[in-house]
């Protein structure tokens, strides 16, 4: 009997110990916030191709088609031409 | 780009907060990407609002740069259509498209050196507010609207690709620009600044170090094959790429076939290429303002697509990380837009393109390398190939292959090393020339380079500042971490 009642008291602490610690884990942690709220909370892309057109849309600049002072510079500089 | 694309998928985290779980002490790396965004947002608009301006300029019957019989042009004017003027050409000559873009729209001549910049060219000011509008439109409702936006914003570029490639095919002489275009010079790949020419290309146009391919990536289902994703928008921009220089190319041919001229002298011009060559092209074909109307829609949607893409990463970065912009997310949004568009106004002014190429040249190309080698020590070394690997897996159910695995880890450290380096020791010293006197220039450049140390700056400041006040706390968290799971552990065992 006594050493159930030493079981059950000791769970309760450690369970407490542990709440608390991990209170003051997220706390502590970044600017108190959990960032796994953020991450859960997150919008998401309609579906795959919406995504794609996204990446594609932002990699196929006006950089690509200005042949600007970006490439200019690789061409001037090195000499190629 | 594979590198990113994984850990915002893995993470789904905007780009500063993000690094608090790959690796705190370069959180910088998200600080600098943010100001970074900040340079590019603040110019690159102005090249679209040049796009938008041309645009409506060709709703006439016959565009405004065709002839040079208007209050603008000099009497060292040439056009195309005007036999009369083509047989007087001489070094000073410029082409009536020329005239238009330098004294019609940006009216330059009127501002003689960068210490000179003149007053705000109001059309232009017009057109810039018209683009940030259309790209708050786009964002103001976050991936949902821009998601809608992107349909039109990335199809319409190769439906106009298509249509101008079929035209060109009917014009004469395209086939010295194209053996031009696709001629290889087999001596030119022993040199050695062929191949960096080429990293440098290859590396700006897959956009990595933005932090855009990472936050929409943070938007995706966390199972999206991500090599697959890399691959194909890799491919995709190249392919573009080729199919561009095909049309661009084949119209240059034909500029050269109508003025008896060598397609090189064209290629050499500076951005030039598309607000004045290519529309000089365009008025020698019939049906003019339709085909100059589809090629500006092309570089506007072009433009806008990238911009939003930078102004909603920017957004996502500080609405994670500062929740206080998370709280009311259209104006955060507004804020966003309307920061760039104060500071784009030395760009919209008459000496506003010299300011246009000095943001291009400082506001991204060195740091961005700096950037980026930082993003791959952080995630391949610090973070660790494991457990990036391990990441990876969970979401894809495989590891990365070796070849990934190689390329992260040392292929692109070392090439990206060398480029940075080269980009200190190769900077040419006249590329400011236009800009005034040699005192000038040397101020122009100690501007540049402080411009683009700024953006570098917060990568190691941050670096110092973890080291010396955050570091202690992390360890102590790490110690408090340990200290709970030895208590879980106990707890479970007594259970």
């Amino acid at each position: 009997m006594s050493s159930k009642q030493t079981e059950q008291e000791r769970i309760p602490m450690v369970v407490s110990t542990t709440t608390t610690t991990t209170t003051a884990l997220v706390e502590t942690n970044h600017h108190h916030r959990d960032l796994t709220i953020l991450q859960n909370n997150r919008d998401n892309w309609s579906n795959r191709v919406v995504y794609l057109l996204s990446i594609i849309g932002f990699v196929v600049d006006l950089g690509r088609i200005l042949l600007i002072n970006r490439d200019y510079y690789c061409y001037y500089c090195f000499s190629i031409r | 780009m594979y590198m990113e694309l994984a850990i915002g998928q893995y993470h789904r985290l905007g780009y500063i907060t993000i690094w608090e779980r790959v690796c705190p002490p370069l959180k910088g790396i998200g600080y600098a990407m943010l100001i970074i965004n900040f340079y590019v947002l603040s110019y690159y608009n102005t090249i679209i609002a040049w796009s938008i301006h041309y645009f409506f300029a060709s709703f006439n019957a016959v565009v405004p740069w065709t002839y040079c019989k208007n209050s603008w042009n000099t009497d060292n004017c040439y056009s195309l259509h005007d036999k009369e003027s083509l047989n007087f050409t001489h070094n000073a000559s410029c082409s009536s498209a020329d005239e238009y873009f330098e004294r019609r729209m940006l009216r330059s001549h009127l501002s003689p050196n960068i210490n000179q910049l003149g007053s705000l060219q109001w059309e232009l000011v017009g057109c810039s507010m018209l683009v940030f509008l259309l790209i708050y439109l786009s964002i103001f409702k976050g991936v949902r609207t821009a998601g809608k936006a992107i349909w039109f914003t990335a199809l319409v570029p190769y439906f106009v690709l298509v249509i101008l490639l079929l035209r060109s095919l009917t014009l004469d002489g395209i086939f010295e620009g194209l053996k031009y275009y696709v001629a290889p010079t087999f001596q030119s790949l022993k040199e050695y600044g062929v191949w960096q020419a080429a990293a440098v290309q290859i590396f700006f146009s897959l956009g990595p170090g933005f932090g855009v391919l990472l936050s929409y990536a943070s938007f995706t289902d966390s199972h999206d094959k991500v090599a697959h994703t890399a691959l194909i928008a890799s491919l995709v921009n190249c392919s573009t790429s080729l199919l561009y220089g095909t049309v661009v190319f084949a119209g240059l041919g034909y500029l050269s076939f109508r003025l008896k001229s060598d397609v090189r002298q064209f290629t050499e011009s500076n951005m030039g290429l598309v607000f004045v060559v290519y529309p000089e092209i365009l008025t020698s074909i019939r049906g003019a303002p339709l085909f100059s109307m589809l090629f500006f829609i092309m570089l506007i949607t072009l433009g806008l697509d990238s911009v939003f893409a930078g102004a909603e990463s920017v957004y996502t970065a500080i609405a994670d990380e500062f929740p206080i912009f998370a709280r009311r997310p259209r104006l955060s949004r507004a804020l966003v837009v309307l920061i760039p568009f104060l500071a784009s106004f030395s760009t919209l002014t008459y000496g506003g393109k010299n300011i246009v190429h000095f943001m291009d040249f400082f506001g991204t190309s060195p740091s961005i390398m700096f950037v980026v080698l930082c993003e791959l020590i952080a995630t391949a070394w610090l973070y660790g190939m494991d457990r990036f690997s391990n990441d990876v897996q969970t979401m894809t159910g495989q590891k990365p292959n070796i070849y990934w695995r190689i390329t992260c880890r040392y292929i692109a450290p070392i090439i990206l090393c060398v480029l940075y380096v080269c980009s200190f020791i190769q900077f040419d010293k006249h590329e400011f020339d236009s800009f005034g006197d040699a005192k000038t220039v040397v101020r122009v450049s100690i501007a540049g380079w402080t411009m683009s140390t700024i953006s570098a700056l917060p990568i190691p400041i941050y670096a110092i500042w973890w080291y010396l006040t955050r570091r202690e706390k992390t360890l102590s968290q790490q110690t408090t971490k340990t200290v709970v799971t030895e208590r879980t552990d106990e707890q479970q065992s007594f259970i």
